[in-house]
């Protein structure tokens, strides 16, 4: 019998799912993992409460080497420099050549570049990895004052980190509110007013125009509109990037991402890509979307695993990739957050010129419309509920502080639930709008 | 073990007054929602006995650890809101009670596995 040689780069949950796959359904086959960073599989979104202290970093590690070694995967610390599709070999920086049956590039996505002047100097930070996590906390503790860029999860995120760490935080946000291409302006108050209670300064309508350094290290920041803050640590996260440069110069079909089959087959027999670093088709938008969430990378990790399989069994590809409405939670500044499927109000969307896309966020989320939707909206203090309605179907929710009504949500959105019947009261404005949706849930439930 | 022992005593327990301190009239169990879970291992850390709740919420399996003293810790943690109080599983996957009938305690409703 022929052992298989499957190879992935890339050890985050995209890769880790594919291996966990292959294993199953191939017991003989050779599964190896090139991983550029020193360490076994770890919770990336994890890094932002080890930036809270509210994790030690061996905990993070989620699969240790026991689980390397039970599933038989070889790990390999290294970086992949070069692909030879024809002669199917991957070059490693050491000069390495492995020979593959199968490729999986699960490469992820990494922050892009700031583009200000000054970005080399000691003490700008990025938030991708667990070494960055490291420098944030370090900076964090050191500096006196910190300045944060951008407007997605990740800056939140990093500012939160800096000010736990102990550095007076400012956010500088471009527009006049918090992340206006996804919230609305109720719910953009809603997380201002967390951030303004954590100490933190938002200063809106702000641009960095230069980092100012001082032998070699971060000393302030100038912004746009000519004030300069005095920092000693300059976080950036205004996007990223999927890490597209092995197959760049390859002939392998890409947009911002490598563009892949529901399959997960790229435009080269052999060669199959998951994760962030996929661009795939999405039912909504009827076009090929980047998403870079946990959820959808698990996914596409798995289906990349199976179509592997099957390639090298000669079979025809049988499992399917269905991409989900775009879902992600998180926890910032103590207030719980969902979003879910299509919730962009599209008016932000001057504001945001770039068209990075932040971590844990998806294209869905903001792509306009094209026909009609409506939303109704329901608050109460820190909690917040907004869905998005179009054609009678539920199409989008985001779900801040009280989180039970973010699994029936979900499901429905999911499952595009004709839910015209319960139009009229849920865009009633009495404020029975929690209630109505989860007397929705219930009659659609039980006719299951 | 002594990092263990140590966590035991100075694991910060649900807050007073919280309702996710005691389970409510009726739920048993905690339970996980998979999709929710990215893994970052804080249920795990808080956990004063050290049951391994990631790999329950991996799963989406209800925490059925018989170590489990259903002090709430995971569930107060959690940050993303995926462990959560919920009725008990008492039956495994192979469809045999995990406990008699008799032993139950009249809070926990027994409840098939299949439940979406």
């Amino acid at each position: 019998m022929t052992v298989y040689h499957y190879l992935i780069i890339g050890n985050g949950a995209a890769g880790l799912s594919a291996a966990e796959i292959i294993r199953q359904r191939d017991q003989a086959g050779r599964i190896t993992i090139i991983t550029n960073e020193p360490y076994y599989h770890y919770s990336r979104p994890g890094i932002a409460y080890y930036v809270l202290d509210q994790i030690p970093e061996r905990q993070l590690i989620s699969r240790g080497h026991a689980f390397y070694r039970d599933h038989r995967l070889e790990l390999l610390f290294g970086k992949a420099v070069e692909i030879d599709l024809e002669a199917r070999l991957v070059r490693l920086d050491s000069g390495q050549p492995i020979a593959y049956d199968a490729l999986l590039l699960a490469t992820g996505a990494s922050a892009v570049q700031p583009p200000f002047p000054g970005a080399d100097l000691d003490g700008v930070l990025t938030f991708d990895t667990l070494d960055d996590a490291k420098r944030v906390i370090r900076a964090g503790r050191r500096a006196k004052a910190a300045v944060v860029v951008g407007g997605g999860i990740t800056a939140m995120e990093l500012a939160e980190g800096l000010n736990h760490q102990g550095a007076q935080t400012h956010l500088l946000q471009r527009g006049e509110r918090i992340w206006p291409r996804l919230f609305d302006e109720q719910e953009s108050a809603i997380v201002a007013r967390q951030i303004v209670h954590e100490g933190i300064h938002i200063h809106y309508r702000e641009e960095l125009a230069e980092i100012l350094g001082k032998r070699g290290r971060v000393a302030g920041v100038r912004l746009e509109s000519g004030r300069t803050i005095k920092c000693q640590a300059v976080g950036i996260a205004i996007g990223v990037r999927p890490n597209l440069d092995l197959v760049r110069d390859l002939p392998v079909r890409q947009d911002k991402g490598i563009l892949v089959d529901q399959f997960m087959r790229s435009s080269q027999p052999g060669l199959f890509a998951a994760g962030d670093v996929a661009q795939v088709y999405d039912r909504w938008t009827g076009q090929h979307n980047l998403d870079v969430l946990w959820p959808s990378a698990i996914n596409e990790g798995r289906a990349a695993g199976n179509s592997m399989v099957d390639l090298v069994r000669g079979q025809e590809p049988a499992y399917r990739y269905q991409k989900e409405s775009p879902f992600n939670c998180a926890l910032l500044f103590g207030l719980h957050l969902t979003v879910i499927g299509r919730v962009g109000n599209g008016s932000g969307a001057d504001v945001e010129q770039l068209a990075y896309l932040s971590r844990g966020s998806s294209h869905v989320w903001t792509s306009p419309f094209t026909s009609n939707y409506r939303s109704a909206w329901d608050k109460q203090g820190f909690n917040s509920l907004r869905i998005v309605m179009s054609g009678g179907r539920l199409v989008g929710a985001v779900l801040m502080g009280n989180q039970e009504l973010a699994d029936p949500l979900r499901r429905l959105i999911e499952a595009e639930v004709d839910l015209s019947g319960y139009e009229p009261s849920l865009f009633s404005d009495d404020g029975q709008l929690p209630q109505v949706l989860l007397r929705a849930w219930r009659d659609w439930h039980q006719r299951w | 073990m002594l990092a263990r022992l140590f966590n035991f005593f100075s694991a910060k327990g649900p807050k007073p007054g919280s309702d996710r301190a005691t389970p409510p009239p009726g739920m048993g169990q905690v339970t996980a929602d998979a999709s929710r879970c990215m893994q970052c291992g804080i249920c795990v850390y808080n956990c004063p006995v050290g049951i391994e709740v990631r790999e329950y919420s991996r799963r989406g399996e209800n925490v059925t650890d018989s170590r489990c003293i259903s002090c709430g810790a995971c569930v107060e943690k959690c940050p993303r809101g995926t462990l959560k109080w919920g009725p008990a599983v008492l039956v495994r996957p192979d469809d045999m009670l995990e406990i008699a009938p008799h032993e139950l305690p009249h809070t926990l409703r027994l409840q098939s596995r299949k439940m979406p």
